[in-house]
């Protein structure tokens, strides 16, 4: 592929790339998953918190994206929200054939190489648990918002068109969350360590 | 609003923060995984668009050429039926009215067909 060609791909929308993909372009292909495995992924291990689990989910709607792109209406929903109502429904259906989510102290933390030390690491793993327990005890589209907003690092107007909402209801659902959150968290702040911690 | 010595130690967004660090990234496998899903999709749809052409021996090629079996068929009855006529033109009128002869009868098919009988 010429140098030209890489940057016409660059510069394409998602809706394009699924158009060039579907007329037989597999650089479009690639240009796709660069562009998307990354939050599709994140999207996944946030609600499964499961790394193969993620994974599995992740390559099973990329699958669906390669089969419906034929089919593809570009004056229907954008790519990256057709993507996240797939991976959210997938993860359903699977924490529904597990009854529940991997076991919290199962999740698998990776560590950088720079940690001070493994009771910091340990200390960060079981707040990141209490955090992810909390999440799932908010509303559905309070726990989606969130998640999408300070996990997946998406921007409140990409989540107003996932969840089909104004801007202003996304920061209001965001607000409202992090204020349970803030709320639950504190009364097990003693257990997750931070009475002597700076923050 | 009065915030208490907790909230000051207590950040969320930090909390975040760690919740992202400690998230595994995709690794190269499962992006291999995902073309190759890409490749196969690919492939399917062009074997379904472009069949491949099949190579037929000269004999059903020219059978082909020549019409198949509608053709085969319209031909043997055409030549039954040139059969047909050939054995039974014997028993054909052999006498021809001559439209231009001045010897041709004209006759009545309904001679016995009175006029009066129509009129009731």
């Amino acid at each position: 592929m010429s140098k030209d060609e890489f940057h016409s791909l660059d510069a394409a929308s998602d809706d394009a790339l699924l158009v060039l993909f579907a007329n037989g372009s597999p650089a479009a292909a690639q240009e796709l998953t660069r562009r998307l495995m990354p939050r599709v992924f994140a999207q996944a291990y946030h609600k499964l918190r499961n790394r193969a689990d993620a994974e599995d989910v992740t390559q099973d709607a990329f699958m669906k994206l390669w089969r419906i792109a034929p089919d593809w209406k570009q004056d229907q929903a954008k790519v990256s929200t057709w993507l996240y109502r797939v991976v959210e429904n997938a993860c359903i259906d699977r924490l529904r054939r597990n009854k529940t989510s991997a076991p919290l102290d199962d999740v698998g933390f990776e560590p950088a190489d720079d940690r001070p030390s493994v009771s910091d690491q340990m200390q960060d793993k079981s707040r990141v648990n209490a955090l992810y327990a909390a999440i799932d005890t908010l509303p559905e589209r309070q726990a989606a918002a969130l998640r999408m907003r300070h996990l997946e690092d998406r921007s409140n107007i990409e989540i107003a068109q996932i969840l089909d909402l104004s801007v202003e209801a996304v920061e209001s659902l965001v607000s409202r969350a992090k204020r349970t959150l803030t709320a639950q968290l504190r009364g097990q702040k003693t257990a997750l360590g931070y009475q002597n911690d700076t923050l | 609003m009065t915030h208490s010595d907790d909230e000051k130690t207590f950040d969320l967004d930090d909390l975040f923060a760690t919740a992202r660090s400690e998230m595994p990234q995709p690794d190269d496998a499962l992006f291999a995984a995902i073309l190759a899903d890409a490749q196969s999709v690919l492939a399917d749809t062009q074997a379904v668009t472009s069949p491949v052409l099949e190579t037929l021996p000269w004999y059903k090629q020219l059978w082909s050429d020549m019409g198949g079996w509608p053709s085969f068929v319209g031909l043997t009855t055409a030549g039954l039926v040139g059969v047909w006529i050939g054995i039974s033109a014997d028993q054909l009128p052999t006498q021809t009215i001559n439209p231009f002869s001045a010897t041709a009868e004209l006759t009545d098919p309904f001679s016995g067909l009175d006029l009066g009988l129509l009129e009731g």
